[in-house]
C-alpha cells in the first residue's frame, strides 16, 4: 500500500519495523522481509518521481576537498539513486576485509565470506550473472581475449554491470502489493524520540514540506538515507555520537584520468570496453595482484578503459550543474569552464578515435580511468552546518579530505601498470596521476577550477565495528548503546575497497533482514 | 597539444619492436634492425625527431650522462656489451633483454609522464649527444 504524507491525518499506527529511505537498501529490506509476519512502514522523503523540492533538501557547504554540489550525487524519491545509477556491480575483495597495517583504522569485523551468500542474493535483486568475477572464465565466455601481459604485478580484474534496475520502478510493485508493507510517501523524518532511559527508539517524527505532520512508532526503526543523511538524522538527534564518531571517516572513491596507454590497434581491448555475455555486461580493467599492493604498501585500485563511447563522470557532472542551473533560470557560476571543459571532453571523444589506420602498425590511445580506494579519515567528515532546510533542519557541512596515501597509491599503481605494459612488450604509458606529494593532502594547491574527482558514493559515516570507541554501529549494524536502531546503507562501511558500493549495500540489507528475522 | 604527444604514435610504435630507438640512427647496428623498421623508411624523420626529443628531456633530468662516453660506458654496464666497441656491441637481442629486465626492476624514467626503460632512454638520449 502507498500513502501520501500529505494526506494523513493524526496518523497513530505502529509497526514491527519503520525503514527510513526507499533507495537500494530499504528496497531490498522491504523486498526480504515482504510477506513476513512483520509488519513494515517505508518511509521515502520523496514521491515516485523527482522534485526539485524535495531534492533541494539534500543541499549543503563544501568546506574541505572539492565537491559536488550536495543536492546532485543522490536522488531524493521512491527507488532513490538507482534511478539514476550506472549499474556498476562487485563485491568487496577479501582484502578490503581485512585489518592492512599501512591502512589505519581499515577492516571489517567480519570476512568477506560472511557476506558471500548475500551477494548471491543481491545479484538477483541486480539482474546480474552469476556470482562468479573470475576475469578469465568471463573473457572465456565472452570470446575476448584478456590483454597478453606476461604474469607479474598487473591482473584483470572485472566487474558486471546491472541493466541497470531502477529500483523505484521495477520493484514498486512488488512492494505496492505486499500485504505487510506500507509505503508513505513525501516523509520526511526530523525527530527521533528515545525512551527515558535513553536506549530505544520509541517514535519517529515524520513531516512534509506541504506543513503536515505525524508520528510513526515501531519496534525496530532503520535508517536507510545514505552516507549523508543518515549521519545528519543522528547528529541531529544526538543519538549514537557519545564518542564524536557519527558523521567522520566519510571516504569517497577518487576517480580521474590516470594515465594514457598507447596499444597497438591489432590488440584485442573490447573485453576492456564492454562485453556482453548472454544478459550479462562485463567490463574488464587493470589492477595490481594483492601482494603486490602489501608489498608497496598502498590502497586498491582498479583502471579502467575510457575509449569515450561514453560520457565521463566529470562530464556528467558538468552536465548536472548547468542543467540545474538553467533549470533556475539562472547562468552558472563558471559557465564558460563548465563549457570549455565540456567541449574539451567532446573533442577528446573524436580524438580518441585517432589511429594511424587500420594497418597491423596502427595504434590506439586509450585514456585509463582509475577507480581507487580512499583509507579511512577521521578528519574526513560531515558535520551540521547552520543554515536551516525547508523544513527548519540544519542542513550539512561535508568537510572531504584526502590524504598522501591515496596519492602515492594512485601514482603507484600507474606506475607499475606502465611499467608491465612495456615489460610485456605491448605499449608504453603516460602517467597523469600527480607525482607531487601532499598535492591533494592541501586542497589550497589545487589549481584553481578543479573539478571534483568523487564518484558520487558516500561511504564510512556510521561505521560499523565492535568497540563503540572506534565504531557507531555494531555488527549487526545496530547502532551502539541503542537496542532497536540499526543503520543500513554504505555509511557503515568501516573500508570501502575501489569498488562501486551498491552491491554491498545490497549483500548488507540482505543481511541485516536474515538478523531481523533472527529476533523473533 | 605538446611534443610528445604529437609523436607518440612514431615513438611507442618503434619502441615497441622492442627495441630503443636511438639505434635506427646510428648505422653501426642498422644490420640489427628488424624487417619491420625496414618497411618503413618514411617514419625515420619522424622517428628521429621523438627519439631527440625524449633524449633531451632524459638529459635535462640527468645532467651528468650528457656525454656519448658517459653514456655508452652505462649501457656497456647495463648490458654486459664489450667496453670499447660503441653501438656495435649492442646486439639486438641483448637490449630487448635489457629493456624488459628495467621494466621488470622497476629501472624506469618519467619523461612528461612517459615511462620509459633506463636502457631505451639512454639509447634516446645518444641521438643527440
Amino acid at each position: 500500500m502507498f500513502l501520501d504524507a500529505r494526506e494523513i491525518e493524526n496518523k497513530r499506527d505502529s509497526y514491527n519495523i519503520c525503514i527510513v529511505g526507499a533507495g537500494a537498501a530499504g528496497i531490498t529490506l522491504a523486498k526480504a522481509l515482504k510477506d513476513s509476519p512483520l509488519s513494515l512502514c517505508l518511509l521515502e522523503s520523496g514521491g515516485l518521481d523527482s522534485d526539485p523540492e524535495t531534492q533541494s533538501l539534500y543541499q549543503g557547504d563544501i568546506i574541505g576537498f572539492p565537491y559536488y554540489p550536495l543536492d546532485t550525487p543522490r536522488s531524493r524519491y521512491f527507488g532513490g539513486t538507482t534511478a539514476v545509477w550506472g549499474g556498476c556491480c562487485w563485491p568487496l575483495e577479501a582484502n578490503e576485509f581485512e585489518k592492512r597495517d599501512w591502512v589505519p583504522y581499515s577492516g571489517w569485523p567480519f570476512s568477506r565470506q560472511e557476506l558471500d551468500p548475500y551477494y548471491i542474493k543481491a545479484h538477483e535483486i541486480c539482474e546480474i550473472g552469476p556470482f562468479n568475477y573470475d576475469a578469465q572464465y568471463w573473457s572465456d565466455k565472452a570470446d575476448r581475449p584478456m590483454l597478453p601481459l606476461e604474469a607479474g604485478r598487473v591482473v584483470t580484474k572485472i566487474y558486471q554491470n546491472s541493466p541497470p534496475t531502477r529500483f523505484g520502478t521495477h520493484y514498486r510493485e512488488d512492494i505496492e502489493k505486499a500485504q505487510n508493507i506500507t509505503t508513505i510517501l513525501y516523509a520526511n523524518v526530523t525527530d527521533i524520540a528515545l525512551d527515558p532511559l535513553n536506549q530505544a527508539v520509541e517514535k519517529i517524527t515524520v513531516k512534509t514540506l506541504s506543513g503536515n505532520a505525524f508520528d510513526v512508532k515501531a519496534d525496530i526503526f532503520i535508517l536507510a538515507a545514505g552516507g549523508l543523511e543518515n549521519p545528519r538524522l543522528l547528529l541531529l538527534n544526538d543519538i549514537g555520537n557519545q564518542n564524536d564518531l557519527v558523521g567522520r571517516f566519510f571516504m569517497e572513491h577518487i576517480m580521474l584520468p590516470a594515465s594514457r596507454l598507447v596499444l597497438p590497434r591489432k590488440i584485442d581491448i573490447e573485453f576492456y570496453i564492454r562485453a556482453p555475455v548472454e544478459n550479462t555486461e562485463i567490463r574488464a580493467g587493470l589492477a595490481l595482484r594483492t601482494d603486490v599492493l602489501e608489498q608497496e604498501r598502498i590502497l586498491n585500485s582498479w583502471s579502467g578503459f575510457t575509449l569515450k563511447r561514453t560520457p565521463s563522470i566529470q562530464l556528467q557532472y558538468r552536465w548536472r550543474v548547468l542543467k540545474s542551473e538553467l533549470s533556475k533560470g539562472e547562468i552558472p557560476d563558471n559557465l564558460r569552464y563548465h563549457v570549455k571543459m565540456v567541449l574539451s571532453e567532446l573533442r577528446e571523444i573524436y580524438a580518441d578515435k585517432w589511429n594511424s589506420g587500420d594497418s597491423e602498425d596502427a595504434w590506439v590511445t586509450i585514456p585509463l580511468l582509475s577507480h581507487a580506494e580512499q583509507s579511512p579519515n577521521p578528519m574526513s567528515r560531515v558535520m551540521l552546518g547552520n543554515e536551516l532546510d525547508a523544513l527548519g533542519q540544519r542542513r550539512i557541512k561535508l568537510d572531504w579530505r584526502i590524504t598522501d596515501l591515496e596519492r602515492r597509491s594512485m601514482r603507484r599503481a600507474q606506475e607499475i601498470i606502465a611499467a608491465e605494459i612495456g615489460r610485456s612488450n605491448l605499449g608504453r604509458a603516460q602517467i597523469l596521476a600527480p607525482e607531487e606529494p601532499d598535492v591533494w593532502a592541501d586542497p589550497t594547491r589545487l589549481p584553481e577550477g578543479a573539478p571534483p574527482i568523487g564518484s558520487y558514493h558516500h561511504m564510512g559515516t556510521t561505521r560499523m565495528h565492535m568497540d563503540p570507541k572506534l565504531g557507531v554501529v555494531d555488527t549487526n549494524c545496530r547502532v551502539h548503546g541503542t537496542k532497536n536502531l540499526y543503520i543500513a546503507g554504505s555509511s557503515v562501511f568501516p573500508t570501502c575497497g575501489f569498488e562501486n558500493p551498491t552491491l554491498t549495500i545490497i549483500a548488507m540489507a540482505y543481511r541485516m533482514a536474515d538478523h531481523i528475522r533472527s529476533l523473533g | 597539444m605538446n611534443r610528445f604527444d604529437q609523436s607518440r604514435r612514431t615513438l611507442l610504435q618503434y619502441a615497441s619492436w622492442g627495441l630503443s630507438l636511438a639505434a635506427l640512427g646510428l648505422p653501426a647496428i642498422a644490420g640489427t634492425l628488424p624487417p619491420a623498421a625496414a618497411r618503413k623508411p618514411a617514419d625515420i624523420d619522424g622517428l628521429l625527431n621523438s627519439m631527440k626529443a625524449i633524449g633531451k628531456e632524459y638529459l635535462a633530468c640527468y645532467p651528468s650522462e650528457n656525454s656519448k662516453r658517459a653514456l655508452l660506458g652505462l649501457l656497456e654496464a647495463r648490458i654486459e656489451a664489450s667496453p670499447g666497441q660503441g653501438l656495435q656491441a649492442f646486439s639486438w637481442d641483448a637490449l630487448k633483454a635489457s629493456i624488459k629486465s628495467d621494466f621488470e626492476a622497476d629501472n624506469v624514467v618519467f619523461l612528461n609522464g612517459w615511462t620509459f626503460a633506463r636502457t631505451e632512454a639512454r639509447l634516446y638520449a645518444l641521438a643527440v649527444v
